[in-house]
């Protein structure tokens, strides 16, 4: 049977090829899962996250554990049946703001959060108002978080956050920014309750936000 | 005509012939294979007309290398831009060389290095300190700053360009964002110019909405374009050099076969812009050496294949948070590298902290930077006057001496550039002086310039008309309810 520790190494160290097997084995070894999930993935996890903060991993390492990560939790969910919250700490709406094409960091943000056991629906690029607005109607997500590269787009922030409004979700909501220009001061001026300056403390801070 | 700086001795190369042939032909078989996407149904139809296999459904176009071949030998070698004087007036070609300041967001502290948001008489201001450097042939767009306190951010591009229009006589580069290409292209017909206009690609292989309005925006405009890719490599590239090459190259291509086929021979100015990755952060690494190799084998592939002017943009943004060594060294290592492979324009001068800011202090010494790497390319005379054989002999051994001769007193200026910032100073006359830095040299050149300096202003006519155009540009964006 392989250990949890093996299966933890194997997120870890991004080895997505192996995972399938050893997940797949431990299963069907009498595994639980609740004990993959949190003593073996979600810790493998954080250990990226913590390590890519410090600067002892890179990006790439980062992005392949991630890839690891999914190969398991598609061996998992099916198996989960009503227990879901086992594996989701919450929901997260996340886009890049309209008219901006950057989604590198936006990515980030999504591999971090699953990580730490998010659902996230990713809306893409260059994001309408109003696909921000269905989405929250569609998911009933905990957070919505905007993305953006372009000081020239950002402006584009304060009109989603009054479509929400307009709407009538925003109380049901915790909203999140971030992006290269965004700052602390930025997410003040506009009620933003969640911003992280760089992608690997965005989950941290998701977590933060949602156990207050 | 500006001058810029004349080419006189031969760009390095860091390709051998096969392996532009090698990276030409990888470029033509993701060109034809892959494709390219381009996010608008009209310039679709026009390359499907011309020969590209079209999926409208995925937007992305397949291109034939003869059509890509024949769209390259289609664009100028050379080409003439307007100014709003004629001794503005831009030649772009492959033997000269012209500088242009880099955009930042914010104003820069030099004391602290922080940032803070420009106002639009800050922006006039920054226009006009631009205009009076010797070495800035060019203005950006958004430029310098592309956030200020009192615009309304969809506002920007415009507002900016007319800022640009008012405080100085060179010409531009025209934005793509939110439409602004319509003002823009506007503002400079009023102003009696014509703009470089950018078509900017979202890598991977692909010309987002904007980026291809803007160019048939500024093509029935009669202006030149300034078609850019804009990867990260090991982001939305490949993470080598080689493979940033290639997918570069073929966004370029595209743009061009695109532009050629809408408007032949409109005038292309191949942008390199390709940085990579910092892996520990997901930040930009400007500054860094894979950068200066790109560059490098853009400007020999675009200059002897296919005869297309470049520009080079990676020298635009040091790391460097100050006005220090680092940024001057992050910057200058990529323009030097950039001239002597052949640009035909660099961004440089201004630029501090990434993106996010400029500094009208940082560009008074940039342009002294650029006035000494520009000289590189002009290389330096030999003849009988320059190498004075007949003086050496009067002059002799020692205790002979060239000092007080008429050779020395007429040619030591024209042999080396004089700069007005950096400190030159005996190390006593510097201490009796009260120590100045390069920056308190610049603190005074920037007051001089503001003093003295006045660009041509625009006619009351051309005021006016630019007025106008922002009226309409804010009803234009009230109306989609982005104002």
């Amino acid at each position: 049977m392989p250990s949890l520790k093996e299966i933890h190494d194997a997120v870890a160290s991004g080895n997505y090829k192996d995972i399938g097997n050893l997940v797949q084995g431990a299963i069907d070894s009498g595994e639980t899962l609740e004990n993959i999930i949190n003593n073996a993935l979600s810790s493998a996890m954080l250990e990226v996250g913590d390590k890519f903060g410090s600067g002892d991993l890179y990006m790439p390492d980062m992005l392949l554990a991630a890839k690891a990560m999914k190969v398991a939790m598609e061996i998992i969910k099916p198996l989960l049946k009503g227990s879901e919250h086992l594996s989701e700490k919450g929901t997260v709406v996340i886009g890049t703001v309209k008219g901006d094409l950057h989604d590198i960091g936006k990515n980030l943000v999504i591999t971090m959060a699953e990580g730490q056991g998010f659902k996230v629906i990713d809306l893409g690029i260059d994001v309408d108002f109003q696909v921000f607005v269905d989405a929250i109607k569609e998911h009933n997500p905990n957070i919505v978080a905007f993305s953006g590269l372009l000081t020239t787009t950002l402006a584009n922030i304060p009109e989603h956050i009054r479509a929400i409004e307009d709407a009538g979700l925003r109380k049901s909501v915790k909203l999140a920014v971030g992006g290269a220009p965004v700052t602390q001061h930025f997410a003040d001026m506009y009620g933003i309750e969640i911003y992280s300056p760089d992608a690997s403390g965005a989950a941290k801070e998701f977590l933060k936000v949602l156990n207050k | 005509m500006r001058k810029g700086f004349t080419r006189k001795i031969a760009p390095v190369k860091v390709l051998s012939d096969t392996q532009i042939e090698y990276i030409h032909n990888s470029s033509l078989e993701v060109l034809e294979k892959t494709g390219v996407k381009l996010e608008s149904e009209r310039a679709l139809k026009i390359l499907k007309e011309n020969g590209c296999i079209i999926d409208f459904e995925s937007k992305i176009a397949k291109f034939p290398g003869w059509l890509v071949e024949e769209s390259v030998r289609r664009a100028p070698s050379s080409f003439s831009v307007k100014a709003r004087i004629p001794e503005d007036d831009l030649r772009i070609s492959m033997s000269n060389l012209y500088f242009m300041p880099a955009a930042g967001a914010k104003l820069h502290d030099e004391k602290t290095g922080s940032l803070s948001v420009a106002t639009l008489k800050e922006n006039d201001q920054g226009v006009k300190i631009c205009d009076g450097l010797d070495a800035a042939d060019f203005q950006a767009s958004y430029c310098p700053y592309f956030e200020l306190k009192d615009i309304e951010p969809v506002m920007l591009l415009a507002e900016s360009q007319a800022s640009i229009a008012r405080n100085s006589t060179r010409v531009s580069r025209g934005a793509q964002a939110t439409d602004s290409f319509i003002w823009e292209a506007q503002i400079a017909n009023a102003a009696g110019k014509q703009l470089i206009g950018t078509m900017e690609g979202a890598a991977p292989l692909c010309f987002p909405e904007d980026a291809v309005n803007a160019a048939f925006e500024y093509m029935d405009n009669g202006f030149p374009i300034w078609a850019t890719g804009g990867s990260i490599m090991g982001g939305s590239s490949p993470v080598t050099i080689a493979g940033a090459t290639v997918t570069n190259n073929a966004e370029i291509l595209a743009a061009i076969t695109f532009i050629q086929c809408y408007r032949p021979g409109n005038a292309v100015l191949a942008n390199d812009f390709v940085v990579p990755m910092d892996m520990e952060s997901g930040n930009l690494f400007f500054g860094a050496i894979g950068a200066g190799f790109h560059q490098m084998a853009f400007n020999q592939i675009y200059r002897e294949l296919y005869r297309i002017p470049t520009c080079n943009a990676m020298a635009a943004f040091p790391n460097s948070k100050l006005i220090d060594y680092q940024n001057a060294f992050e910057k200058t290592h990529l323009a030097l590298s950039a001239a002597l492979s052949g640009a035909s324009m660099i961004a440089f001068i201004g630029s501090v902290s990434q993106e996010l800011a400029w500094s009208p202090l940082q560009a008074v010494i940039d342009n002294d930077a650029v006035n000494i790497i520009g000289r590189y390319i002009e290389g330096f005379e030999i003849n009988d006057l320059t190498i004075a054989s007949d003086l050496i002999a009067e002059v002799g051994p020692s205790p002979g001496s060239f000092l007080g001769k008429k050779h020395t007193r007429e040619n030591w200026r024209r042999e080396s550039y004089i700069p007005k910032t950096f400190d030159r100073l005996s190390y006593q006359d510097w201490a009796r002086s009260g120590k100045p830095s390069v920056i308190d040299k610049a603190r005074n050149s920037v007051e001089e310039i503001i003093k003295k300096h006045r660009p041509q202003p625009l006619s009351e006519t051309q005021e006016n008309q630019i007025q106008g155009i922002l009226k309409e540009a804010r009803k234009y964006y009230e109306k989609k309810g982005l104002l």
